[in-house]
């Protein structure tokens, strides 16, 4: 964990800005001849644009009888290739429930202009007001688009609009680091006294906290102390780009986030909004959406104790025929939630999102007579938890401990099907989970890393025997616990049909495959198996046979082929594959040479690989072990893993050459 | 206990059908519209959907959209489990409304509904009736299977109308006759019907699923759209109502005009004039989609664009006519479709959806996208070479078709000269070029950044293990004899060094034949074959790869030669040693066409070749 800290580089807003200075004011059409005569970026001659200014202020106002808050963003950007002129139509969504009192934003002072050079002289064409449009968006949304006209190559665009809204609470996340190059980005927030907010910046370090007076000169703004006024800055911030195998590619950008933290309004008394963990434990625990239905009896009880499961006394077989009967009720609807309805409800319904299907079986788990309790998180593809405060806003959904015995926990999330106990969707493993009944006393203990929870295990078993033809035949068992079993059923099920499934792993094994025969295919079950005959054409001269043995390999290609990487790498869980091949080679025919052995590993051992080959009497032997013990590797660790992944994927390719005997 | 048991006998059949049923099936899908007057007519759906498998779970959803011409009179939906006791209902208040879209302005909204499924199987039934009250140039269409996989057991549709409304009917696929009827108002109905109709399964070279199911059009006579007023006889009065749209609309502000003139009146030739403006409008424009009311056909005025840069393919292509006509040079706004290559005899609204400018200039034409000013001038790009198209001349429509390049064209030439080392290390050599309606696979790579073009290469060619120590990309048209014009291409050379392209065993080096085709995996499509095999692009590649042997290294196999030819196309791969080098080629060749179900197995019979040749080794051994 301190490792991802250090590489998502945060830092907590907490600086007063005691010695303040004026910022500078950048105005709108304050466009500079220099920047409209420039025709490539210096730091990076691939940028199709650059966005020359990325600024956002903050204040709050009084707007009638509503205390509102005031985001302006102001942006200009330097078109320098055909391909970024679309860049020119933009937009944005805003929050609008017309049929409540309270969640209101709107767009104030929009305007937009490009400009051009001709003829030396700077030539600005406005944006009119017919090139405005808007869309409604369910019912409590709205998205402004705009289009900026006369834009060419070399064009600069520049637009700046402020969204006024009632919810002073909620300052939406600004990413300083955007899809082109950005040369200055600022953000300021100038928070009235009344308020306090957590901020948080990340991202490499790219923003720095400068002292200055920001918005002071501002006369419409409520007026705020320096020590709530935050300016933060960046230069020359690299265009960001996503890459696979990360979860949240946000989560590495440069940005600043920001989560109220309490309110102070004059003739009203303090409120605290969960300034720590434990706050936001009590909060959720309190509330009727969560904590008040944690101990509800569900609407299967009866049937649970018809069914006998309540004496079942192995407590693992008792949680997992209990969740057999939640599912055999209730199906997920994709949804990943927080907030759950009542377990009468779900039952009714016969559908429901992660939350309420997880309450649902921690209701059920009450009839039969097993401890469980949430735990909550953020799911890792909504990037990570805050570091530097709590939130209660980032959490995203929970997933249900099983007290198995007194030193034995075990994580489910039901909604998924094809899963077992700590096996579900990789999204449900981040980094931190946190535990709200446990009456644990620390505060740390309260914390569990997903990550560690699952482990896919694989074991292959082939009995095979080369032809004199050169062809490879056999049998393949293979046993998949944990995760793995979750990822073959997955699989499996969303093939259309077993068919289907078999010519896909004949294509990824290049294999002919006959006799395919598979067990717990789908539901809630623990392991998987899969046995299969196949038949593998190999080369073969007269004198010598030539054949790949590694019919199950770990990999076949290296999915890392950059030659460099700006984010780490994230796996999605731990995993183990053991691989045991008895090949019996044909008669007349002896080994000339076999898979050369190898033992690699990265530096720190958290992925290690092994194939080890041996002949006796007619009978060749091949054991071979991947293991993945880290899910994550920063991008200082790209090369290592990039090089031993490539090994691997080149070792299977490693031949067999039989010679005929003399 | 006899419901338990008749309970239990139905689960049991059910689960032994599981296999044998399609994944869902229409029990009864009907439509029934009732054209009030030339302006007004109401379409009332019935749709009853039995759900087997959750793989067609969004067939329980609803979702249309709505002019602002449409409203939605009524609407319900249940679903019901077929084995238990689930049932829920919906209504109109459960409906939700978008009008998110990816135009800039449009005026249609999206009203939907979300179903979760709680169980299998289900049935779905949704009733609901939409009001149009102007402006209508189209009715519903008859589709009666929609889907993949779907089983239609009962699908009707008919329509009534006065006398006063003249409609038509088109058959697309499958020709079905409607019934013909007279009701107590005097109002003619036609009643098109089908029934037990099997699930289509999808399958790799097939035709679209549009092709392969029965499609019917009512079409109106005549159009009363947004105050315009028009006959839909023929393409020719469909031609002169799109002309009556356009009029007017062509109008260059005296600084556009100015501009065209400092522009052009230097150039010696049309074609001159043509290029300069063809390459101004790439400077100066964009694609920005505006679809408001008439705008929906109308194009916005060439001075609007002149002023904002922008517009959709409409006032791009009016624009550029304009730009041209100023300049001396006559033009045609053509309409066509990018998805149907050929237009039906009866005009129709539904076929068509682009618009592009036909350029007659030199002695050919030149079919010129406005919209992507980016592709080379004169060259007729693939969604709509060889398709159909009507031109809008001043006597109205004239039916047109667009050529189309031969497939020797598409042509992807592959050059490989490896140097390899005794650890199975090489610095190699790539030239690849693709050609014609092929150029995309590389066109794009000269857009990338450095990096990313360096992760491309590393990607197709499979040097991720090495360093690239150059990379360039070329694109370049050039100007074939060739009636549908100009021929593209782009090519990468890359040189790299260190890669790791063979495995070193002992005292042998296994080198893949084909270096950038190690992963190649087969399809078989032959098996249990239902559809007609449809290749609508031919194709040529040809690869040379040649590999100087590594010092005190000599052969000890090489693959045998492959050689295939048949009816859709041939394949040959050969390796020989020259020299100090081994010299593989081979050539592959699609054509084009549409062949019947049993010559699948042409294809499987040519991808396998290709399967054993790209997977076979050079063996290599120590002297």
């Amino acid at each position: 964990m301190k490792l991802r800290v250090a590489v998502v580089f945060v830092v907590a807003m907490i600086m007063a800005n005691i010695y303040a200075q004026t910022i500078k004011d950048y105005r709108f059409g304050d466009v500079r001849v220099k920047d409209l005569e420039t025709t490539e970026l210096a730091t990076d001659s691939d940028a199709s644009a650059v966005m020359l200014l990325n600024l956002r202020d903050v204040y709050y106002r009084i707007a009638g009888e509503d205390f509102v808050s005031m985001t302006t963003n102001h942006v200009r950007i330097k078109i320098l290739k055909e391909d970024a002129k679309d860049l020119a139509n933009v937009s944005f969504v805003l929050y609008n429930n017309v049929t409540a009192n309270q969640g209101h934003e709107k767009v104030l002072g929009l305007k937009a202009a490009a400009y051009n050079l001709e003829n030396g002289k700077v030539v600005k064409t406005k944006m009119k007001g017919d090139m405005v449009f808007k869309e409604k968006i369910g019912k409590a949304q709205e998205r402004t688009k705009f289009t900026i006209p006369q834009v060419k190559v070399g064009t600069i665009i520049e637009y700046e609009y402020t969204v006024q809204s009632d919810m002073f609470w909620d300052l939406s996340d600004w990413y300083a680091q955007q899809t082109i190059p950005v040369s200055y980005a600022r953000y300021t927030a100038f928070i009235p006294d009344w308020l306090r907010f957590h901020f948080e910046m990340q991202g490499r370090g790219w923003l720095n906290n400068i002292p200055a007076e920001g918005l002071l000169d501002r006369k419409d703004a409520v007026p705020a102390s320096n020590s709530r006024t935050y300016v933060m800055e960046g230069r020359n911030i690299p265009a960001a780009k996503s890459d696979e195998y990360v979860y949240c590619p946000t989560d590495y950008f440069a940005k600043m986030s920001a989560e109220l933290a309490s309110t102070f309004f004059p003739g009203s008394a303090y409120k605290d909004y969960g300034q720590t963990w434990e706050r936001i434990d009590e909060m959720l625990l309190g509330n009727d959406w969560f904590g008040g239905k944690l101990d509800d009896k569900s609407p299967y009880a009866d049937e649970l104790k018809q069914k006998g499961i309540d004496k079942i006394a192995d407590v693992e077989e008792r949680v997992a025929k209990t969740v057999e009967v939640l599912q055999s009720h209730v199906k997920w609807n994709k949804e990943f939630g927080l907030s759950a309805k009542s377990s009468s409800k779900t039952a009714k319904a016969g559908t429901g999102n992660n939350a309420d299907i997880n309450m649902l079986l921690i209701n059920m788990l009450n009839d039969v007579d097993v401890k469980s309790e949430p735990v909550v998180m953020r799911r890792r593809d909504m990037g990570m938890l805050p570091f530097t405060y709590p939130s209660i806003e980032k959490l995203s959904t929970f997933v249900v401990a099983i007290h198995i015995s007194e030193d034995k926990v075990m994580y489910a999330d039901a909604s998924g099907e094809n899963g077992y106990l700590n096996a579900f969707s990789s999204v449900l493993y981040p980094m931190r989970a946190r535990y709200l009944n446990k009456k644990i006393e620390s505060n740390n203990d309260k914390w569990v890393d997903m990550q560690s929870v699952p482990m896919a295990v694989v074991s292959n078993t082939i009995n095979a025997a080369i032809g004199a033809d050169g062809s490879l035949e056999g049998d393949c068992n293979t046993v998949l616990r944990g995760q793995s079993a979750y990822v073959f059923r997955t699989s499996y099920n969303n093939a259309k049909d077993e068919k289907e499934y078999v010519s896909k792993m004949e294509k990824s094994d290049e294999v002919t495959i006959s006799d395919y025969k598979a067990t717990s295919t789908k539901g809630f079950a623990k392991q998987s198996t899969e046995k299969f005959h196949f038949t593998r054409s190999g080369e073969g001269t007269p004198d010598h046979i030539y054949i790949c043995p590694f019919v199950k390999r770990f990999l076949k290609k290296n999915p890392f082929t950059d030659a460099t990487r700006m984010m780490p790498v994230e796996f999605p869980y731990r995993q183990v594959e053991n691989s045991v091949y008895t090949i019996a080679i044909p008669e007349g025919w002896e080994v000339e040479e076999l898979p050369k052995a190898i033992a690699i590993a990265t530096p720190q051992q958290e992925m290690i690989a092994r194939v080890v080959c041996t002949e006796d009497e007619g009978v060749i032997q091949i054991h071979s072990l991947f293991k993945i013990n880290s899910t994550f590797f920063s991008e200082e660790k790209y090369i290592a893993v990039k090089d031993m992944l490539g090994v691997l994927a080149e070792h299977g390719n490693e031949m067999i050459v039989l010679k005929k005997k003399q | 206990m006899k419901n338990r048991l008749a309970y239990l006998i139905l689960m049991a059949m059910s689960a032994l059908c599981l296999w044998a049923e399609p994944a869902a099936e229409y029990r009864k899908a009907s439509t029934k519209v009732d054209v009030v007057s030339t302006h007004e007519y109401y379409a009332t759906y019935h749709r009853e959907v039995v759900i087997h498998r959750e793989s067609k779970s969004y067939l329980a959803s609803f979702a249309t959209t709505l002019s602002k011409n449409e409203k939605l009179d009524r609407f319900a939906c249940e679903v019901k489990s077929l084995v238990g006791s689930y049932t829920k209902k919906y209504k109109s208040k459960d409906l939700q409304h978008s009008e998110y879209s990816s135009s800039l302005a449009t005026d249609v909204e999206k009203v939907f509904l979300e179903v979760d499924l709680p169980t299998y199987p289900v049935v779905v039934t949704i009733d609901y009736t939409i009001h149009c009250t102007d402006n209508a140039i189209a009715y519903p269409t008859f589709l009666p299977v929609d889907d993949y996989d779907v089983a239609v057991n009962d699908a009707s549709y008919s329509v009534s109308f006065p006398e006063a409304v003249k409609l038509r009917h088109v058959c697309i696929g499958k020709s079905i006759e409607p019934q013909v009827t007279t009701d107590a108002k005097g109002k003619t109905q036609w009643t098109f019907a089908m029934t037990g109709i099997e699930p289509i399964a999808r399958e790799k070279f097939a035709k679209p699923l549009s092709e392969l199911v029965a499609k019917v059009y009512i079409l109106p006579e005549q159009l009363d759209f947004y105050g315009t007023r028009g006959s839909l006889k023929t393409w020719e009065d469909f031609g002169k109502w799109i002309g009556d749209l356009c009029s007017g609309q062509d109008v260059l502000p005296e600084e556009a005009k100015a501009k065209v003139h400092a522009l052009t009146d230097t150039c010696h030739t049309d074609y001159g004039k043509v290029k300069v403006l063809y390459d101004f409008l790439r400077q100066t424009t964009r694609y920005v989609s505006i679809q408001l009311g008439i705008g929906g056909y109308k194009p916005l005025p060439a001075a609007y664009v002149w002023r904002t840069g922008f517009g959709d393919c409409k006032a791009l292509t009016n624009y550029m006519r304009a730009l041209l006509a100023e300049a001396g040079v006559p033009s045609s706004y053509t309409l066509i479709s990018t998805d149907y290559s050929e237009l039906l005899a009866l005009p129709n609204f539904q076929q068509l959806n682009h618009v592009i400018l036909k350029v007659p200039v030199a002695n050919r034409v030149i079919w010129m996208e406005c919209t992507n000013p980016e592709l080379p001038l004169g060259y007729t790009h693939d969604d709509i070479a060889g398709h159909d198209a009507i031109e809008i001349t001043s006597l109205g429509g004239r039916r047109v078709k667009l050529d189309d390049y031969p497939d020797s064209l598409n042509m992807r030439n592959t050059e490989v000269v490896a140097t390899l080392q005794t650890d199975g290390v090489a610095d190699m050599t790539i030239v690849d070029r693709f050609d014609c309606h092929s150029y995309g696979y590389r066109y794009g790579w000269r857009k990338k950044s450095e990096k990313d073009r360096l992760d491309l290469a590393n990607s197709a060619y499979e040097l991720a293990s090495g360093r690239i120590t150059k990379l360039e990309c070329g694109y370049e048209p050039y100007y074939a004899e060739v009636a549908a014009g100009v021929v593209p291409s782009s090519s990468v050379t890359v040189e790299a060094s260190g890669v790791k392209v063979a495995n070193a065993s002992g005292a042998r080096l296994f080198v893949p034949a084909y270096l950038f085709h190690r992963h190649y995996s087969k399809d078989v499509i032959a098996k249990d074959r239902k559809q007609d095999v449809r290749l609508n692009q031919g194709l040529k590649s040809c690869e040379r790869v040649s590999i100087t042997l590594p010092q005190g290294m000599s052969v000890e196999s090489l693959p045998r030669s492959v050689s295939v030819s048949n009816e859709i196309g041939s394949f040959s791969s050969s390796v020989e040693v020259k020299g100090g080098c081994i010299v593989v080629t081979s050539s592959y060749e699609l054509h084009r066409g549409t062949y019947s179900a049993e010559k699948a197995t042409l294809i499987d019979e040519l991808d396998n070749a290709r399967y054993l040749a790209y997977g076979s080794k050079l063996i290599l051994k120590r002297n």
